[in-house]
């Protein structure tokens, strides 16, 4: 609400603290735009260390959610496949998928025929010329079983369970590989937010340093600020403002970047995946991503101000 | 009462003693001069009282307030209840006439219709009616002079404080400009001025300190100016 003051010599007035307080605000983000649109050249430097800084954690990030992706649409169908001794009909294959989908470890178990696996490798392959000339068919009957959580967390144990059957030659555990992969791509994640964190302390640097060089410029300013009441938030308000947009502009220049490093590492992504006859079309952060990316850039740049500004604010005091 | 100064004294860290043993009141909405020679005290007592500087002994109160026990997050509060007249000025370089006015206003949370026709009145009052987009690069000192009176006056303070805010007028536009304080005066604003322009002083019959090597050798009010002369 507006408090209405007395009538002065120069007319009544009103003051409404909190339109003013709005007011402040927007003249902070428009102080801060104004600032880096009249110069941009001149912030390059500025802005293009802010900017490396949030490419290379948001690369790292990305490759990382790329593997992962890849890592579950490679998944095996099941947790178990048990291969059949050599020999073995494929009648004792359903006869163990009937007995393994009665007990509770077991979600479901699907029986593959040697026919139906060497169709698989065929069609897998390069070898489906060689596979031709076999006389015989040498894949086993294999069943795939798919694990209820109860089996799940006994896996090992079933595991050896099923091995020790007559009719079973071997057991393979499709998740262990993935289990692996799981735990290098979590040495990877500690290793990047440790790269991220390293980079966001530069970020905050770089931006500090620069609010430090604004606020001596504008020092003789800020002095006839403070001496006329303005609060020590009022006068940090445009500094944090610039922080702000130095960050949301590096980001956006770091999300540039990110599409442009996406582009050029896409031909030799292709040949790679071509060798293994698939196709990996790599994926941008897209909108939330650099919704993401700006909001980090844009914190980055705020805190950066926010110490710096905090500490040579502090100091300046009138005389 | 508005501002009591008991004891009041200022010695700088090289042990030069600027100001010392300074007593006084000053009723709320009564305008004093604070004379003297070069080097007296008298810039010094108006920072004291804008807590420009800290004393060094006594106390100040100013408005019910012991200034030395006033914590250093209700400082600004405190200074957007004065108004100051600097003898430099202080303006804002690269903002205009009109913009250096609005500040005390727009630090003041002001209703923001409410600042352009009180900007107006007080460009028009001090006599830079029509230079409102002008920086006070473009401006004359004495305009200068007069863009820091009408910031100071255009958001009525309790307390203004001006610096030899005369110093570079002319006797016309001076008088003038002391008539601005005076309405400001019959408002309620208490009005302290340091001044070495001793003819201004004699002209104006107001309560008069005089300050000598900062001790206060003298205080007298209008109704002693009779027969006397500074």
């Amino acid at each position: 609400m507006d408090e209405v003051s007395e009538p002065t010599a120069f007319g009544p007035a009103r003051r409404e603290p909190r339109r003013a307080w709005a007011r402040s605000h927007l003249n902070g983000l428009r102080y801060g735009a104004v600032r880096l649109w009249r110069d941009p050249w001149g912030q390059l430097l500025t802005l293009g260390v802010i900017a490396v800084a949030l490419v290379l954690p948001a690369l790292g990030f990305l490759a990382l959610d790329q593997i992962d992706r890849a890592a579950v649409s490679w998944r095996p169908s099941g947790d178990l496949t048990v291969f059949l001794a050599a020999g073995e009909p494929v009648e004792r294959a359903l006869e163990l998928a009937d007995t393994l989908d009665a007990r509770p470890e077991v979600a479901k178990a699907e029986v593959r025929s040697p026919d139906d696996a060497l169709a698989e490798l065929r069609g897998m392959s390069d070898f489906a010329d060689a596979l031709s000339a076999l006389d015989a068919n040498p894949m086993p009957a294999l069943v795939i079983v798919q694990l209820s959580p109860a089996g799940a967390a006994r896996l090992e144990e079933f595991r050896q369970e099923l091995s020790n059957r007559a009719e079973v030659d071997w057991v393979q555990v499709d998740k262990r590989w993935l289990e692996r992969l799981e735990s290098l791509l979590d040495l990877a994640r500690v290793i990047i937010l440790y790269g991220a964190a390293i980079l966001a302390i530069a970020v905050l640097l770089v931006v500090g340093n620069t609010i430090r060089l604004e606020i001596s410029l504008k020092r003789d300013e800020i002095l006839v600020l403070k001496l006329l009441g303005a609060s020590d938030a009022h006068v940090r308000r445009p500094y944090l403002y610039i922080g702000l947009w130095y960050g949301l502009v590096g980001a956006l220049l770091a999300f540039a970047l990110v599409y442009l490093g996406i582009y050029a590492v896409q031909p030799a992504v292709d040949r790679l995946t071509l060798s293994y006859g698939a196709a990996v079309e790599i994926g941008g952060p897209g909108w939330r991503g650099a919704l993401a990316l700006a909001a980090y850039g844009a914190l980055l740049g705020w805190l950066g101000a926010l110490v710096a500004s905090a500490r040579h604010l502090r100091e300046a005091v009138p005389r | 009462m508005s501002i009591r100064f008991e004891g009041v004294g200022k010695r700088y860290a090289e042990g030069r003693e600027a100001l010392g043993g300074i007593s006084f009141d000053v009723d709320a909405g009564e305008m004093m001069f604070v004379t003297g020679h070069s080097g007296a005290g008298k810039s010094t007592l108006l920072r004291l009282l804008a807590l420009i500087e800290r004393p060094t002994e006594g106390r100040i109160e100013a408005f019910g307030q012991d200034l030395s026990q006033l914590r250093r997050r209700h400082l600004p509060a405190y200074r957007r209840r004065l108004g100051l007249v600097f003898q430099d000025h202080r303006l804002l370089v690269d903002r205009n006439a009109y913009d250096n006015i609005a500040l005390p206003m727009v630090l003041d949370g002001y209703h923001a219709a409410d600042i352009a026709p009180r900007v107006a009145r007080a460009l028009e009052q001090v006599g830079l009616g029509g230079r409102e987009f002008a920086l006070p690069s473009q401006l004359s000192t004495g305009e200068q002079q007069r863009l820091g009176i009408a910031r100071a006056m255009v958001a009525k303070p309790r307390l203004l404080l001006a610096d030899e805010p005369t110093g570079n007028l002319d006797p016309k536009l001076a008088t003038e400009i002391m008539a601005l304080f005076v309405a400001l005066k019959e408002q309620g604003t208490t009005v302290m001025i340091a001044s070495h322009d001793l003819p201004l002083i004699q002209r104006m019959r107001k309560r008069t300190l005089v300050l000598d090597g900062g001790r206060m050798i003298d205080d007298f009010h209008p109704e002693e100016w009779y027969g006397r002369s500074l």
